[in-house]
């Protein structure tokens, strides 16, 4: 549920570069050690002989589902706690994403950590550098777990350096939710909503036209990343940081400004309206569709179940869901992945560690993730999970879930489909809402916005490097 | 001049039934004019706090399908009560509101302790390095929690208090402001009056009890809520504070996680946010007039 982010960066910052701090002053008495060169030792840390001592384990997870899908949450941990008595889950809901990672960072300076944490994708290298977690791969490599029938494309945005430090686990993507009687009504055709970023600037104005509703515009960066993977270029350099650390932003291209011009224009001519992104308002864009306020609007596909149960209450709407507008016809990326990833905390005993792992692979198992899906709106990242009988079933009738499967699925693997990974993730992400904002509300041009947006980006990831690096 | 100029215009045409010479006179119709005036400032500005405040009692009762409802509804015809119990056991909020509760209390208990003891110190007694030691507790106000949280979730977390009521409250059981605020108000009461029980045989203690805090009584009041308000809506270090359990969790965080909720379940988390606040409108209305008169105290006189 990405989209539940909220800014409390300020209050969070300090902590954080703390911690990071601790975390990097505690390490540098030990050799330099890479998760690669590790791995040969920590494999032995994570894997089956670890636990196979007589007493059963007990390990604190922290989630961060909001409520409906914490109860399904809920119920296949204790599906795992019932079918096995080696490993006993502890389920510790947390309030959000920023929460948690917030206490796993003040955790790291009093050492009160779980022993398996639920982080969303843009805590990826901020959870690497706290140098604090076992990366999945020697767990892979410990249990022999073959991760063949998992969806590349969600690995590969935990992969970094060609280490899979987490394990995708509630993965979502951005679709266009919009409004088929809206469409009727406009004269436009229903089922055929708009492909490409172009027509759906023109679909909204004639929207607009008709009296129909207009778009409802996030003030969202995620438009702007996702649109370069889908065109299959980079937001930062070393290959969106994955093969060393990104030291520069790379958005500013053709590509970057006609995102930036689009959503200028729909926005300029009054064809979009704009929504924040944090807090309560962050619903107003899937409520103005029920209001008649919006016709279209793009959000994440995992609140779909929920955004269908709401919508479907209101006589005014027929609810479509359509994959991502592209900023190319025929798009040569793929869209990225988006949402969360469990992880393994290297701070527990082999034991515990072991007993994570245990856990994570069966929420990853293919019933697991065909359950998942089926009650959240995530996608299912497995080929098995998707081929299952229940989700098969649930696409036959609710063909909208399949939408996000479908788009994460096609395209190309490449670093720029997987997406970035870079330290100050958070804070970049303002400066680019800062810069659609400036667009929108000062009439600053999209090229300068944009052009903007980076030199501050670059600002920002130089000085998060050096304060690890130092 | 005025009172000439109001009274010279014609009459206007008297209505039947109502005798022109009872009508008030142009003073107190002055008067009352500027009451009214007052009254209908006053209301408006009510409206404009309490609207929200209304609109999350409404919404809180309202169906998810009429959330989104062009025009908005201003009055829930059909109130699902439901809502609340679904935040009461669904949301926890009966033990997270205990928690809160106790949390609170010690805090306000802890800090009117401390408070008064340290600004009679300050205000009565003679020792040395008194004005130093005075700046450095005003310096305390200076620095933000935010800067020694780190620090202290490490102590607190070496005494073992994590996940412990003594780790939510301890931190906050003095307060460079509510010192400062007392010893303020101690410093009205004359000199003499502390002479005069001295001669009387009374003791520190007994002179504290008997005569300084009746008078300081306002101040109390008025540090008494404040640090309800604080310790009430603390968010950040309960969270940080409070471990793998509910067991200590307070209201705040409770809420929170009913807030992070989905998109048809607005009415839950807003009847949630409805209870939460009821503790706050209470304190604030039974302690409202000694909160106005702590606040206007400086002015009038």
């Amino acid at each position: 549920m990405r989209h539940l982010r909220s800014r409390a960066v300020a209050v969070v910052a300090p902590l954080g570069a703390l911690a990071l701090l601790l975390a990097a002053c505690s390490s540098s008495g030990s050799p330099s050690t890479t998760s690669g060169a590790a791995a040969a030792t920590d494999a032995t840390t994570c894997s089956p002989a670890s636990l196979s001592g007589s007493a059963p384990v007990t390990i604190n997870f922290w989630e961060s589902m909001p409520r409906a899908n914490g109860q399904t949450l809920q119920t296949l941990t204790d599906a795992f706690n019932g079918s096995q008595s080696k490993v006993h889950v502890n389920l510790v809901v947390q309030t959000n994403y920023n929460d948690t990672w917030q206490k796993y960072q003040a955790g790291l300076t009093n050492g009160q950590l779980p022993d398996v944490v639920q982080l969303q994708d843009t805590d990826t290298q901020g959870a690497i550098d706290t140098q604090s977690m076992q990366p999945a791969q020697n767990c892979i490599a410990g249990f022999h777990y073959s991760v063949g029938d998992l969806l590349p494309r969600a690995l590969a945005y935990w992969n970094v350096g060609n280490v899979q430090e987490a394990m995708p686990f509630a993965v979502s993507g951005p679709v266009l939710y919009y409004n088929k009687l809206a469409f009727q009504k406009a004269g436009l055709d229903p089922n055929t909503p708009p492909a490409t970023l172009t027509q759906l600037v023109a679909d909204a104005q004639k929207l607009k036209a008709a009296g129909q509703g207009i778009m409802g515009l996030k003030l969202d960066p995620w438009y702007l990343e996702t649109e370069l993977a889908t065109a299959n270029e980079l937001f930062v350099n070393n290959a969106n940081g994955r093969t060393s650390r990104a030291s520069k932003a790379v958005f500013d291209t053709a590509t970057g400004t006609q995102v930036f011009s689009d959503l200028n224009q729909m926005v300029s001519t009054g064809a979009a309206g704009t929504n924040s992104v944090a807090g309560a308002d962050s619903y107003d864009n899937l409520l103005g569709v029920g209001s008649g306020k919006y016709a279209m609007t793009i959000d994440t596909s995992a609140a779909l179940g929920t955004v269908e149960q709401l919508l479907s209450q209101y006589p005014n709407v027929q609810l479509g869901v359509a994959p991502l507008p592209t900023v190319q016809t025929t798009p040569s990326g793929g869209v990225q992945p988006g949402g969360s990833a469990l992880w393994v905390v290297k701070k527990s005993t082999p034991a515990k560690q072991s007993a994570a792992w245990q856990y994570i692979t069966f929420l990853d198992s293919t019933s697991s993730q065909a359950t998942w899906s089926a009650g959240t709106g995530y996608i299912p990242l497995r080929t098995s999970a998707a081929e299952s009988a229940t989700i098969q079933n649930l696409w036959a009738t609710s063909p909208q879930f399949k939408v996000a499967y479908t788009q994460l699925t096609t395209g190309v693997e490449t670093p720029a489909s997987a997406g970035a990974v870079l330290g100050p993730f958070d804070d970049v992400r303002t400066a680019i809402v800062n810069a659609e904002n400036s667009m929108f509300a000062r009439g600053v041009a999209p090229a300068t916005a944009l052009t903007r947006a980076q030199a501050a980006s670059d600002a920002l990831i130089t000085a998060y490097n050096r304060r690890i690096g130092g | 001049m005025p009172a000439t100029e109001l009274a010279a215009p014609p009459a206007p045409p008297v209505v039947a039934g109502v005798p022109g010479p009872a009508a008030p006179p142009p003073r107190r119709r002055h008067r009352r004019a500027r009451l009214v005036l007052r009254y209908v400032l006053l209301s408006v500005g009510a409206v404009a706090i309490l609207f929200p405040l209304y609109m999350a009692v409404v919404n809180s009762l309202l169906a998810p399908s009429q959330i989104a409802h062009q025009p908005p509804p201003f009055f829930p015809f059909h109130p699902q009560w439901g809502s609340y119990r679904k935040a009461w056991t669904d949301g926890d909020l009966g033990i997270y509101l205990r928690n809160s509760a106790i949390q609170t209390s010690v805090i306000v208990a802890g800090q009117l302790v401390t408070s008064i003891l340290a600004a009679y110190a300050f205000a009565f007694l003679e020792f040395p390095l008194k004005r130093t030691l005075f700046i450095v507790f005003l310096m305390t106000l200076m620095i933000p929690f935010e800067v020694t949280i780190a620090t202290n979730l490490a102590t607190v977390s070496s005494l073992g208090w994590f996940n412990t009521f003594p780790g939510l409250t301890v931190p906050f059981l003095a307060t460079g402001f509510g010192t400062f605020l007392l010893r303020q108000a101690f410093l009205q009461i004359p000199r003499d009056l502390r002479e005069a029980a001295q001669l009387d045989g009374y003791g520190h203690l007994r002179f504290l009890w008997s005569v300084a805090i009746p008078l300081v009584r306002p101040a109390l009041a008025a540090l008494g809520v404040f640090s309800f308000l604080g310790a009430w809506n603390q968010y950040l270090w309960p969270l940080l504070v409070t471990g793998n359990d509910n067991s200590v969790r307070t209201v705040q965080i409770g809420l929170k996680q009913l807030i992070n909720t989905q998109l048809d379940q607005i009415n839950v988390s807003l009847a949630g946010t409805v209870i939460a606040v009821v503790p706050l409108l209470v304190i604030l209305v039974v302690f409202q007039k000694q909160l106005v008169r702590s606040l206007t105290s400086g002015a009038v006189k």
